[in-house]
């Protein structure tokens, strides 16, 4: 009886603390927390991670390399460049069905493509903020199932020695012009139009959609598009993901943005860690550490990629001043995969 | 043994080896049939392999009630017929000339026909993209300027282009098919005819082509099928000018922006594969069941004797030298290029001030020694599992007489006739369900195997036409002495058939090298190959980086054909 009275008694004096004093009880645990994850991600040893190619395997080495300098730690990483997401995605929920321990520690996909693991309930929740307090709270998504890591922006681009700076689109409407009819390349992803959904509403969206097709574009995936758009086979590209822009600007490549059009639609990099993964405190530590100013600088010098919420980064420099759209969780979960088959079938995709 | 071939007695295996090739034939059947069975109840489900959904009809309806599907049905057609006389157009001749007469330079020609595989086709594609773009072709430049054109004369965005393209990157797996063929073929008739006083064209329709026509006719049904299921031409030269083929809509479907592959929906349109299988496949056994006609060695004396070309040899040495040009020369001029500038462009004398190695600097960046290492023992263990099973295979549907033998020629042939994608997923997800009996998912055994099985189909249609050519005669005079069957495989029909095996080692080897699908699909960290390096470099943008890569390995790989080709031909004259 006296025990539990004390247990009763040391449980209220606990609960006054931290009612008292929350910032500093909260800051106590992340103290602890921090360390304890660092231990735990050594015991590991090893993080296996799937993300996009243009990191490389230099990257991610150098991610990790950085990271190890950071916390004390030798740990390794696995690295499996991929340049298609629903792939991945299927695996992990095969594998989840299977109940086979997950391939992959981490993985790095689109704001787009998270959406059937959050639904299907297989990510990992974790008190980002409480942890890490370097980790900007915008960038904490899906009730703490995962951070972004950073964003790529999408408008219109163009050939600089064949479009004269008149002519150069300032509104997205401006890419229906007919002149660009025959010189116009369109992306086989339909992301960026069920985006601009959100803004612009389905029906004038598919008007827009119908009109671009009327150009009678060629027509490809984001890689193929851009080389075209590079060696000046086609003048214009009605939107251009900003890896391929900042690769162009620095190989001194004849291709910009039309830095004009608003809005700029926004896709967000996700970094998340599926239940039940082998190495989840390494993964952790390695998903936050992207965010870090020194994860960032990697992230730029390899994937032409940053977080436009952590100050300094160039992403963060590109959105000031700039009108933004970002994608709606809900929108995304409910209507995306339809709209996109939508809007691909009147651009000419199957 | 007059006496023994005039009977015609057909060879019988017994036991005990007739029960092991059995079991080996029965075992390679059971590794393609499972995966080729799990395609095609996907097909009949919504949602990914192992989602528990009722059986429905709704992918078939979704794939074939839709009147653009028969539209893309038109495309595949036209576009496979069209590829196939582009790959016969050149194919056939080379192989006469290279095995069958007395052409300089033979062991080039045979080395640079095993080498434009390694060229990635994507780049390949960019090239033809480079050279006859109506908008910056430097082909159509040169073209417009001579003739005084205002548009274009060349475009490559229709089916003709695309058909002229695969056919030229599709000829030598089709050389490779045929040639073992006419390198065993007997000159005894071919000398009947020049005695008779036929020249050298009309020998070659009428003796050789004739002679040759199983070996011929299964490089035609097999390149038919690789040709509707090949993505590389129809996606980067067909789709963006929206012609659409039966691949582009696997790929679509298997590949969506967001969401879940639709593996179903994929397996619904690769059942058109299936089917156009099946078909062929009944046309092949209609062929090698009346194979007796085709033998060309026999006991009574095998001496090839190389045809001389005479007055013909320089315009023999152009055809090949032209064949070249298109499949090697331009490519990798192409590829040297590209590899050179920091980003596509066509050449001009801004261009060439910009010329760098930057890009095989960064090479080491994108590699390491772990997929190097993974793509050695891939391209090592790969062929030589796929040579072992064809052997056994085509051993049993030519030479046996074991009822349901064509049966297992079309079972040989069923993994070529599913889309890579699906054969992926379908034995990825086999490995995942029975992890525990089989650990092979995410290593690098799951990737061997799926190659050893996906080219079990090349092998077999090689072997066969090299053993139709055999006459039983050898065989059963060393039955008469008492020597087992196995001994027999190993002591008469392996050293006459020699050629056949090692070409077809050699390229599935290179054709492994390349395969990308398969193992991107089956990737884990563990098991990352060479070939899918590339194609992420590529998929990421870095187009003059994946040159480089691309130019680094045909290097490798010249220096691969060329040993392997030593030590394969030293093997062979000693069997």
């Amino acid at each position: 009886m006296r025990a539990s009275v004390r247990f009763l008694l040391t449980l209220l004096f606990l609960g006054l603390l931290t009612s008292v004093f929350p910032a500093q009880a909260r800051a106590s645990a992340s103290d602890q927390r921090l360390p304890r994850l660092i231990e735990a991600a050594r015991q590991e040893g090893v993080v296996d991670f799937a993300g996009p190619a243009s990191l490389t395997p230099a990257g991610a080495q150098a991610l990790m390399d950085a990271l190890n300098k950071k916390y004390g730690l030798s740990l390794k990483v696995n690295f499996s460049p991929l340049t298609s997401y629903t792939g991945l995605v299927a695996k992990i929920i095969a594998e989840a069905q299977a109940a086979q321990t997950p391939t992959y520690d981490v993985i790095l996909v689109t704001d787009a493509h998270i959406v059937s693991l959050y639904s299907r309930n297989l990510l990992e929740s974790f008190d980002w903020a409480g942890t890490f307090p370097h980790i900007p709270p915008q960038s904490i998504m899906l009730d703490n199932q995962a951070v972004m890591t950073d964003a790529i922006f999408a408008i219109p681009a163009y050939n600089t020695r064949l479009v004269r700076p008149q002519d150069v689109p300032k509104t997205w409407e401006d890419i229906l012009d007919p002149k660009w009819k025959g010189k116009i390349v369109v992306s086989t992803g339909m992301q960026i139009w069920t985006r601009l959904t959100q803004r612009w509403g389905e029906e004038k969206t598919e008007e827009f959609m119908r009109r671009l097709a009327d150009l009678k574009p060629i027509i490809g995936r984001y890689p193929e598009i851009h080389p075209r758009l590079e060696s000046g086979e086609y003048a214009i590209a009605a939107n251009q993901l900003s890896p391929f822009i900042t690769g162009s600007e620095e190989k001194k490549a004849p291709v910009a943005y039309a830095l004009e059009v608003k809005p700029i639609v926004v896709l967000l990099d996700v970094m998340t860690q599926v239940k039940n993964v082998r190495h989840p405190n390494a993964a952790k530590l390695f998903m936050a550490f992207s965010l870090t100013p020194e994860g960032q600088e990697i992230w730029w010098k390899y994937g032409k990629r940053t977080s436009p919420f952590v100050k300094g980064t160039p992403a963060w420099k590109f959105v000031q001043g700039k009108e933004l759209l970002f994608g709606d969780k809900d929108f995304l979960l409910k209507r995306e995969e339809e709209l996109i088959e939508r809007y691909g079938k009147i651009i000419g995709l199957r | 043994m007059r006496a023994l071939t005039l009977k015609m007695q057909e060879f019988r295996i017994p036991h005990p080896s007739h029960l092991a090739i059995g079991v080996l034939a029965a075992v390679a059947s059971l590794f393609i049939i499972i995966p080729v069975l799990t395609i095609i109840i996907t097909s009949f489900r919504i949602g990914l392999p192992g989602e528990t959904s009722a059986l429905t009809l709704e992918n078939y309806r979704e794939a074939f009630l839709d009147p653009f599907t028969w539209q893309v049905l038109k495309n595949t057609v036209f576009f496979a017929l069209g590829t196939i006389v582009v790959i016969f157009f050149f194919a056939v001749p080379a192989a006469w000339l290279i095995e069958r007469t007395d052409i300089p330079c033979r062991r080039l020609w045979l080395t640079l026909m095993g080498l434009g595989i390694v060229i990635p086709t994507f780049l390949k594609a960019i090239a033809w993209i480079l050279l006859l773009s109506p908008k910056i072709g430097i082909l159509n430049k040169l073209f417009m300027e001579i003739l005084g054109l205002d548009t274009a004369p060349i475009s490559i965005y229709n089916l003709w282009g695309m058909s002229f393209i695969q056919g030229i990157i599709l000829t030598p797996p089709a050389f490779f098919m045929i040639a073992a063929a006419y390198k065993s073929m007997d000159p005894s008739l071919e000398e009947a005819a020049f005695v008779s006083g036929v020249g050298r064209l009309k020998t070659l329709f009428f003796i050789n082509l004739r002679l040759t026509l199983p070996a011929i006719l299964a490089a035609i049904l097999y390149l038919f099928i690789t040709t509707i299921e090949v993505f590389e031409i129809p996606g980067l030269i067909g789709a963006p000018a929206r012609i659409f083929v039966f691949s582009t809509l696997i790929y679509y479907a298997t590949h969506p922006e967001v969401g879940l592959p639709k593996y179903g929906l994929a397996g619904a349109y690769g059942m058109i594969m299936l089917v156009l299988a099946f078909a062929s496949s009944y046309l092949y056994f209609r062929v090698i069941r009346q194979s007796h006609k085709y033998v060309v060695i026999t006991g009574k004396g095998y001496r090839p004797r190389l045809i001389e070309l005479g007055r013909m040899k320089s315009l023999a040495v152009l055809f090949l030298l032209f064949y070249f040009t298109l499949e090697i020369f331009l490519p990798f001029v192409t590829l040297v290029w590209a590899s050179l500038v920091p980003y596509i462009q066509v050449p001009s004398a801004e261009a060439f001030s910009k010329i760098t190695l930057a890009n095989y600097l960064k090479v080491p960046d994108y590699s390491g020694w772990k997929p190097i290492l993974n793509t050695v023992l891939l391209m090592l263990s790969a062929p030589t599992i796929s040579i072992f099973l064809s052997l056994i295979i085509s051993w049993v549907v030519i030479r046996s007489q074991v009822r349901g033998r064509y049966l297992l020629d079309g079972i040989a042939f069923l993994p070529h006739a599913v889309a890579s994608i699906l054969f992926a997923v379908a034995l990825s997800y086999i490995a995942l369900v029975y992890r525990q009996f089989f650990p092979l998912y995410g290593t690098l055994a799951i990737i061997i195997l799926a190659n050893a099985i996906k080219y079990v189909s090349f092998g077999t249609r090689t072997l066969n036409g090299a053993l139709i050519q055999i006459h039983r005669e050898l065989e059963e005079a060393a039955q008469m002495t008492g020597a087992s069957n196995l001994r027999i495989l190993r002591k008469i029909v392996i050293p006459l058939i020699g050629a056949a095996l090692f070409n077809s080692w050699l390229w599935i080897a290179l054709l492994t090298f390349r395969e990308v699908t398969m193992a991107l699909t089956l990737i884990s960290p563990k098991n990352v190959v060479l070939s899918t390096l590339v194609w992420n470099l590529w998929g990421a943008g870095y187009v003059p980086e994946a040159a480089a890569m691309g130019v680094i390995l045909v290097f490798v790989l010249a220096g691969f054909v060329v040993v392997a080709r030593k030590i394969g031909e030293k093997g062979i004259q000693t069997l």
